[in-house]
């Protein structure tokens, strides 16, 4: 069992050397340097802080980080990881963070699939699905959601057939973000009857190339299109794609789930710090009248309700990594982070918009505005964070249900 | 269903849990008669008796030496379960003075572990001389009172131990928490006790404890409500349903037991970290939690809630006390924030 899976391919010798650092301080520096002169090659004469919110930048500077070796930092070894421990990967997320490196457009890959995969999927699947995580070669995208089905998941109703070698897909998914980049969808079907609910449902990695498969972009509130409805007509998947035995997808989908709210969300954690930070920067930076909009008693007063809030999210997702490493699997803890992260981040967003001041009228990613506009992007976008992957309503829900034992 | 968890790595929590369980005041409390003196009494014995007052204190001054992990766990149970008395003057603060005065080559009158240290915090309005008047707790039991005062420019905290007999009892007013008596004093003559004062950092160091107690305890309480209403509105019936099965209801507990996890994640994690400054957040997060929690623990008894009988207001009125103890949650919100604010390279 102990064989070698899946074999990384070179990589970059200063990465090498940076995951091979025994020292704590040695390994920070290391990545710090690594990102700071990575990112620079990468934006070229312009600052990469101006693109950074750009979908084309964020998936340049992914890809480069994970051929250069910066992937599966926590996978185990013999499947091509580098199996560092919780503190070593808090450490890459918070300089990561620190120096406001462009968030990865892989997150469903490399956050959801990836620990779904080791933990569900077979020795096949593993060999030929982790290689395109490792170099970022593999996009993926979750089809969960559904034009009638939104918070009530198991009512989904795209359906597959059997037939000859696999299933025949017939359907359509919604609110999927990144369809039109990805290259295989982590997608939830229906097997069993009608009414079979939880029951009849089954996991398939479909690959977003087959015959039948449309994908057409939604404009969002932000005025980008990052996520798609996607159609399928009668879209033959294998059995080979099919993740888990047919009609038992709902304790994956819940499993996958539990890896979302729990690890999918400590990265943002992290990065709620340094948000704030450039808040404040926003805020010493904005003329109030005679003084500067920091000096504004509401503004500094709000601004320590996030900087409490991002001591405590911390402590929280500290706890939680702890938990994740004794293979606990996180259960109401994890719509607690959740919940707590999407409204700080939310709140968050809301100050830097009233720092703003008549600035707030310009549009997101519009170069006169402070920021290039990231603000109101940032703001406008923070208004998903509390409905998608479930609905602030729904972890309240799960709180009160699975973490405190109230009746349903 | 236990929410502060299991004994974990804490060697007191168990021990300390069981005692706490045996000698639950709520009865006494909620009865015709209130009996917050006798209760105190009897709670003070058996915390001296355990050794509870002493957990902080280095071994050579008669103390256990132990870590602020086990102050935590400790006040999470002192909360939890209505423990009366003067613990946190004598058994958290007064043995960071010693430390301090000691660093500083400065008088302080060790009263020893036996002693009923009871915190004496001032009242906002001087009376008609311009002298502050302190509201000291449990006066039946001091034996020492320890009088705070904030400083505001550089912010910091001044201290004076007295002993009981160097203190004039001005009153004794109805105090808002039953398990907590109050009196209204002032020192008995001028000049009174040594004055210790420390700012800045070295203020964050010496009230670390303190804010750590402070948010256990809060943590503690905030534990208590949350099981006593899960309990509550899973029975109480109306329309023919669980009042715990309505989502008006759910909801709200669920965001206080979000908060709750909140708080108790961060004053565990403050006990262990490097940064001093922790411990200010934690009591900040751990006072809103309990304060809101206490509040609508109130609601979700409804009619049971505002009556004397129930348990409800007990949790809610310790809550309140705690908050008040300087430097409350705005003043220490505030120093976090210019700290934060002055460490940014704008």
């Amino acid at each position: 069992m102990n064989r070698q899976v899946v074999t990384r391919g070179h990589i970059d010798d200063e990465v090498a050397a940076i995951i091979a650092a025994t020292d704590d301080d040695v390994f920070r520096r290391g990545v710090r340097d690594w990102l700071a002169s990575a990112l620079q090659r990468l934006a070229g004469s312009t600052d990469w802080r101006t693109r950074a919110i750009r979908r084309d930048f964020r998936l340049e500077f992914e890809t480069y980080l994970c051929r250069a070796g910066f992937s599966a930092l926590g996978w185990p070894r013999r499947y091509g990881g580098h199996a560092l421990d919780l503190a070593r990967q808090a450490v890459f997320l918070e300089e990561h963070s620190r120096i406001e490196a462009p968030l990865p457009v892989n997150m469903i890959g490399h956050g959801i699939v990836a620990p779904t995969l080791l933990a569900h999927g077979s020795e096949e699947q593993k060999e030929r699905f982790l290689p395109g995580l490792l170099d970022n070669g593999t996009i993926w995208c979750q089809g969960y959601s559904e034009p009638s089905t939104g918070s009530d998941l198991a009512s989904l109703s795209t359906r597959a057939t059997r037939c000859e070698g696999g299933y025949r897909v017939n359907g359509q998914k919604i609110w999927t973000s990144f369809a039109d980049v990805a290259h295989r969808c982590f997608c939830l079907v229906r097997t069993g009857d009608a009414g079979s609910r939880h029951r009849g449902i089954t996991v398939l990695l479909v690959d977003m190339k087959s015959p039948g498969i449309t994908v057409t972009p939604i404009r969002q509130i932000t005025g980008d299109a990052d996520y798609c409805a996607v159609f399928f007509d009668d879209v033959f998947v294998p059995d080979t794609d099919r993740l888990g035995e047919e009609n038992a997808g709902w304790s994956i989908a819940m499993a996958a789930a539990g890896f979302e709210r729990g690890t999918y969300f400590i990265p943002r954690i992290v990065r709620l710090r340094s948000e704030l930070e450039q808040i404040v920067r926003l805020a010493a930076r904005t003329p109030r009248g005679d003084a500067r909009a920091i000096d504004d008693p509401r503004i500094r007063l709000e601004i320590g309700e996030l900087l409490n809030d991002c001591t405590a999210l911390r402590a929280l997702a500290d706890d939680m990594l702890r938990r994740t490493a004794r293979n606990e699997t996180p259960g109401a803890e994890g719509s607690v982070v959740k919940l707590l992260w999407s409204e700080a981040h939310q709140r968050l967003y809301q100050l830097g918009m009233e720092i703003l001041g008549t600035d707030a009228i310009l549009g997101p990613g519009e170069e006169c505005a402070p920021r290039h506009g990231a603000v109101q992007f940032q703001f406008l976008w923070t208004r998903a964070e509390t409905i998608l992957a479930g609905t602030s309503e729904i972890m309240r829900n799960i709180i009160a249900e699975r973490g405190l034992g109230l009746p349903r | 269903m236990t929410l502060l968890g299991d004994a974990g790595e804490s060697i007191l929590r168990e021990p300390c849990r069981r005692a706490l369980i045996d000698a639950e005041p709520h009865a006494e409390l909620t009865g015709a008669k209130s009996t917050a003196d006798a209760i105190a009494a009897r709670h003070w014995s058996m915390a001296c008796e355990l050794g509870w007052t002493s957990i902080l204190l280095d071994e050579r001054d008669g103390g256990i030496g132990l870590g602020l992990d086990e102050l935590v766990a400790l006040s999470e149970e002192i909360g939890a379960h209505l423990f009366c008395g003067p613990w946190l003057a004598s058994a958290v603060l007064a043995p960071g003075l010693l430390a301090l005065s000691r660093s500083r080559a400065q008088d302080f009158e060790w009263p020893g572990t036996g002693a009923a240290i009871s915190l004496a915090v001032p009242r906002p309005l001087p009376d008609s001389t311009g002298a502050t008047r302190y509201l000291g707790e449990h006066p039946d039991l001091a034996s020492h009172y320890l009088l705070i005062d904030e400083t505001s420019e550089p912010w910091g905290v001044s201290c004076r131990l007295l002993a009981a007999t160097d203190v004039r009892l001005l009153s004794r007013p109805t105090a808002l928490d039953p398990t907590c008596p109050v009196a209204e004093l002032v020192p008995a003559a001028d000049g009174l006790g040594e004055r210790i004062e420390t700012f800045g950092d070295d203020a964050a160091r010496l009230l670390r404890p303190v804010h750590l107690a402070i948010a256990a305890e809060l943590n503690g309480v905030c534990a208590a409500i949350l099981e006593r209403a899960v309990a509550w509105v899973g029975e109480r019936k109306q329309f023919g349903r669980p009042v715990g099965s309505f989502q008006g209801v759910k909801h709200r507990l669920a965001d206080a037991y979000a908060n709750f996890t909140k708080a108790l994640a961060c004053a565990r994690a403050a006990a262990g970290s490097d940064d001093p400054y922790d411990a200010q957040v934690a009591r900040v997060i751990a006072s809103e939690a309990a304060a809101r929690a206490g509040r609508d623990y109130i609601q979700h008894l409804g009619g049971a809630g505002i009556s004397w009988e129930y348990d409800a207001h007990l949790y809610l009125k310790r809550a309140v006390r705690l908050n008040a103890i300087p430097p409350v949650a705005g003043t220490l919100s505030r120093v976090n924030t210019d700290r934060f604010i002055a460490c940014i390279d704008v």
